[in-house]
């Protein structure tokens, strides 16, 4: 996960604990719905959906555009985006044999692809692709306000590419805790162990083409509770549920490796 | 003193006489049309027992119907198929009913059941389209089918047209299946790819079918009436009729009769005889007015005899055209601003009315009326939340005021996102929603950041507009949201809300509220003028010369329909005195409590006169009016309370009240010959009239059973949205109350006038 999101996310943890106990998000509801499914000539299922190089929507071939029009997005991205490169650490099993390799691989290769195509998207304010990867508390913080704004965030290497990825065997408590903290987290969701190096300046260039700092994070160690999905636009990701810094009690057992 | 043994047989005869003109004639309907007739009374009877037994015993599988709140709301199977077939059933009276009358019935009859199918979405598509329309088109045959055995049969020489009644059963049983078919297909079309699709659409076509059914829940609301002064008018001629000391016995229980409601009502406002006093005041102008109608319609001058019973179709046009003109006026101009592309979308159609938050934490600002507010948090140290809340109104609109003490939340970010994420967590309203910042604008003082979001699979996406500043050292969030679909219409309220917030209150009116009636005042006066010309119109009809038969109708009609005039007026004055002056000084109205105080001051007035001239007997007949009065009110206030008191503590349909409602379909059946169901004439024979009459039946119960079933996962009761005690209680206030004092206007007429041809008081009078 980027750093930006892990500073939004440590931020949006604190607060949502206080919010509940003032008792924000009244209970009150919006009402009748009539949802309606939505249907659009796109790509067959199985295809590629990427082009070989980002690509502006208008440019991309019919059923391409319309799958991809379904996101929200402007620019599509490209396998030279998304496609694994030497930046990507080595991903290693800490599942103590609850996962197989190939699904301890599987998950390394999805938790970067989401790393990637979220960091793709907040350099080139694609907005309505990101809810597709992660919950509300990432999409929000500063860099939120920074990309509604009509901010370009850029996020350096050192907040894009951990140092290293440790996926672990799923944890009932760790989820338990951090549901009871307030956090949205899937029921197949598995801990994921990552470590950042920092501190690591986040900047923005505005619409007016100032450059703004946008955050600055610290190095450190983080949980990040992730759901595999098999996704029909963008492939194979990890949706980021939550996470939360190894000195969260909640998860200082995977931390430790206990 | 004495009563004629004359007039008591008179008074008891004339009640058995109207007993007798009223009940439906189950003897002398033909076997078909017993069986039609008993057919719906069962369904009726085991939809009271499903409405009964729902919550009870053991729970048969559930089926999900839509999703409301984040939240999947469910039926129960039986419910759902005893519904569809209470719907189909319903189809096929009002079809029968238009198969069987003139043919302009019969063809308006089937082009709206086509249009109706077709525009809600119950003609299945793709594959099954074609199975859809040749159902419909099943339906046509066995109309056409029909009318060329009619025809044929009055080549014949047959024109009394009763061969008719032999095809009655079989229209409706083909109509039956082939309506019944159609939702089948429109099922079996939907059930691989979205079946959740079918109960929105049943849940639709149920939604609109109530409301064309709502002016005649309002007729329904005056049957209370009818047996209201159907029993007390029985109760006091049974007193009458004793043979000794009958008119001390009268009085005296009148007396204590109009005793106990005077003294009632004190005790009820005793903390606010002001208001009771205001109500009385109000009724003195109405009885002004209601004189003026008397006079209009000439109730006190020999030349003309009025209708003992107010005629039915007046109660009907009244109900029904105020309520249509109404309903044109306000929901049209509505559906078509909702129906336009998004760009012409006009402004939220309501009344701005201030909210002033006072205290150590002050603030203000305007919000759409409707929109109930609640002070969800309180804490000047800390977090004040103030909701604005559209639900409750059917408006899917919810608004959020937030605030942080100074130093709480060091930036506006820091406080949105802690709104926003608490409100998407698992235990807030945007639950399964994951909402993000789409963009963001300066507006005045204000940041707004258009929020989106991203919904878990089955769920509608919610959209909003959320503003942020600093004042004060304080953060502030206005936050407005709905599902993306409603977003467009409920925009310029949430825009209105933050450009009216102010860190003060506000003592000016709200600024909209002067310029604007809004919605609902328009409905009233539309209301109110529609109402005030149809009795105008009556009042002129009959003050022609007319056959004597026709004549005493028409008058009764038209004193009716000026009592609902004058008794609609002296409820609203001070909504009349806005309207008139933009002036928002309240002025109370006059309720049924205030007519029931004015008839027993009345009533103890009379009594006191007769007695201080000690001619009490001389008083049998104002009195036996009097006594009708007073206790078909009661018992009309008895019957209100019983629907207020079967509702549960949030407003929604309980069982009891749907029991209730049910029971007033049953006598409302039974009540039924005289108006609809024991009659017949040219254009609509009898056996089209009850089956039409069976039809609007199984319509209403549908609905209830329906809409009362809906529930919530963990078994909460769903908001109904089908009110239907809501309107029969409506009914039986603004049309029921005014039928109980123009039936005792004419009594009193009638007693008048007979009093002044003989000369003399007579025994007479008891007869009145």
């Amino acid at each position: 996960m980027s750093a930006a999101r892990r500073a939004r996310l440590l931020a949006a943890a604190g607060v949502a604990g206080a919010c509940v106990l003032a008792g924000c998000g009244s209970s009150s509801p919006p009402p009748v719905s009539t949802p309606s499914p939505v249907a659009a000539p796109t790509l067959p299922p199985g295809s590629d959906t990427y082009p070989a190089v980002d690509t502006p929507i208008g440019q991309a071939p019919a059923a391409m555009a319309a799958t991809w029009r379904q996101y929200g997005v402007t620019l599509i991205p490209g396998h030279s985006t998304v496609d694994p490169s030497a930046q990507w650490p080595r991903t290693i099993d800490a599942s103590g044999g609850a996962l197989t390799a190939a699904e301890v691989a599987a998950a390394g290769a999805a938790v970067m692809r989401t790393q990637v195509v979220a960091t793709w998207a907040d350099e080139n304010r694609q907005i309505a692709l990101e809810p597709h990867l992660m919950n509300a508390p990432f999409l929000l913080g500063t860099s939120g306000v920074a990309l509604a704004e009509g901010t370009s965030v850029h996020t350096p290497p050192c907040g894009e590419y951990p140092t290293d990825i440790k996926v672990h065997a799923p944890s009932a408590s760790a989820r338990d805790a951090l549901v009871k903290a307030g956090q949205n987290i899937g029921s197949t969701a598995i801990p994921v162990e990552m470590g950042f190096a920092g501190p690591c300046t986040v900047t923005g260039t505005t619409r007016d083409g100032r450059t703004v700092t946008v955050d600055t994070l610290p190095a450190g160690r983080i949980v990040a509770m992730v759901e595999l999905r098999d996704d029909p636009v963008l492939g194979s990701i990890a949706r980021l549920d939550a996470a939360t810094s190894c000195g969260d009690p909640a998860v200082a057992g995977i931390c430790s490796g206990a | 003193m004495r009563v004629s043994p004359e007039a008591h047989e008179h008074a008891h005869s004339s009640f058995r006489a109207a007993l007798r003109e009223r009940v439906i004639s189950i003897r002398t309907m033909n076997r078909p049309l017993r069986l039609v007739t008993g057919l719906a009374v069962a369904w009726l009877v085991a939809a009271a027992l499903l409405i009964a037994l729902r919550d009870h015993g053991p729970q048969g599988p559930r089926v999900s119907v839509y999703v409301v709140d984040n939240q999947l709301v469910t039926l129960s199977l039986p419910v759902l198929v005893a519904s569809i077939v209470l719907l189909s059933m319903g189809w096929a009276y009002l079809l029968t009913g238009a198969v069987h009358a003139h043919w302009a019935i019969r063809l308006a009859g089937l082009g709206l059941f086509t249009w109706a199918m077709w525009q809600e979405g119950l003609v299945a598509g793709d594959g099954w389209a074609a199975l859809s329309w040749a159902m419909l088109g099943g339906i046509w045959v066995v109309a056409a089918l029909a009318h060329l055995y009619d025809l044929r049969q009055r080549r014949r020489g047959r024109d009394e047209r009763t061969h008719l009644t032999r095809l009655v059963l079989v229209t409706f049983g083909s109509i039956f299946l082939l309506a019944g078919g159609l939702y089948a297909v429109a099922w079996l079309s939907l059930r691989g790819s979205a079946p959740i699709l079918f109960t929105e659409i049943f849940t639709t076509q149920l939604t609109t079918v109530s409301v064309v059914l709502i002016p005649l829940l309002l007729v329904a609301g005056v049957d209370f009436a009818d047996f209201s002064e159907l029993t007390s008018d029985f109760v006091a001629r049974t007193m009458a009729r004793a043979r000794a000391n009958a008119a001390w016995l009268l009085l005296g229980a009148v007396g204590l009769g109009a005793l106990a409601t005077v003294g009632w009502q004190v005790w009820s406002f005793r903390r606010h005889l002001d208001l009771l006093g205001q109500e009385l005041a109000t009724a003195v102008v109405a009885l002004l007015l209601v004189a003026l109608v008397v006079w209009a319609v000439r109730l006190g001058r020999g030349e003309r005899r009025f209708a003992r019973h107010v005629p039915y179709a007046a109660i009907a046009v009244l109900a029904i055209l105020s309520f249509t003109v109404t309903w044109l006026y306000l929901f049209l101009p509505a559906n078509a601003a909702a129906s336009r592309p998004r760009q012409d979308l006009s402004r939220i159609d309501a009344t701005l009315t201030p909210y002033n938050h006072d205290g150590r934490l002050t603030f203000s600002v305007e919000h759409p009326q409707f929109w109930e507010t609640k002070v969800a948090v309180d804490q000047p140290d800390g977090i004040t939340i103030v909701d604005f809340d559209g639900v409750s109104s059917g408006d899917p609109a919810f608004m959020e005021v937030v605030t942080g003490a100074p130093g709480q939340f060091p930036t506006t970010t820091a406080a949105l996102t802690t709104l926003l994420v608490s409100l998407s967590s698992p235990t807030g309203p945007l639950r399964g929603q994951t909402p993000y910042l789409a963009s963001a604008t300066q507006d005045g003082g204000w940041e707004a950041f258009d929020v989106r979001a991203l919904p878990d699979a089955g769920l509608a996406p919610v959209r909003g507009t959320l503003w942020t500043r600093m004042d004060g050292g304080r953060v502030w969030i206005l936050f407005g949201y709905t599902f993306d679909t409603d977003f467009a219409y409920n925009q310029p309220g949430f825009v209105a809300v933050a450009h009216s917030w102010q860190p003060s209150v506000r003592t000016e009116p709200a600024a909209a509220a002067a310029s604007d009636t809004g919605a609902s005042d328009r409905a009233l006066a539309v209301e109110l003028g529609s109402i005030a010309v149809i009795a105008a119109a009556l009042v002129l009809w009959a003050r022609r010369r007319q056959g004597p038969r026709s004549r005493g109708g028409v008058a009764t009609a038209a004193l009716f329909a000026g009592v609902v005039a004058v008794t609609f007026v002296a409820a609203v004055p001070g909504d009349l005195l806005r309207l008139a002056t933009g002036s928002t000084h309240g002025l109370v109205g006059l309720h049924l409590e205030g007519i029931q105080t004015v008839a027993g001051v009345a009533a103890l007035a009379w009594i006191g006169w007769m007695l201080a001239r000690r001619r009490a007997a001389q008083s049998t007949a104002p009195l036996v009016a009097l006594g009708t009065l007073l206790l078909g009110l009661q018992i009309l206030a008895w019957i209100y309370q019983l629907f207020s008191g079967a509702q549960d503590a949030s407003g929604r349909f309980s069982v009891a009240a749907a029991i209730i409602l049910v029971l007033a379909f049953l006598w409302d059946i039974a009540m039924s010959g005289e108006t609809i169901t024991n009659g017949g004439n040219r254009w609509i024979p009898r056996h089209a009239r009850v089956s039409l009459y069976f039809g609007y039946v199984m319509l209403v119960v549908a609905n209830i059973l329906y809409f009362s079933s809906l529930r919530f996962p963990g078994g909460t009761q769903v908001e109904a949205q089908f009110e239907s005690d809501s309107w029969v209680q409506g009914g039986m206030i603004e049309l029921g109350v005014p039928l109980l004092l123009t039936v005792f206007a004419v009594a009193i007429g009638r007693w008048w006038h007979e009093r002044a041809a003989a000369g003399l008081p007579s025994q007479a009078e008891v007869a009145a």
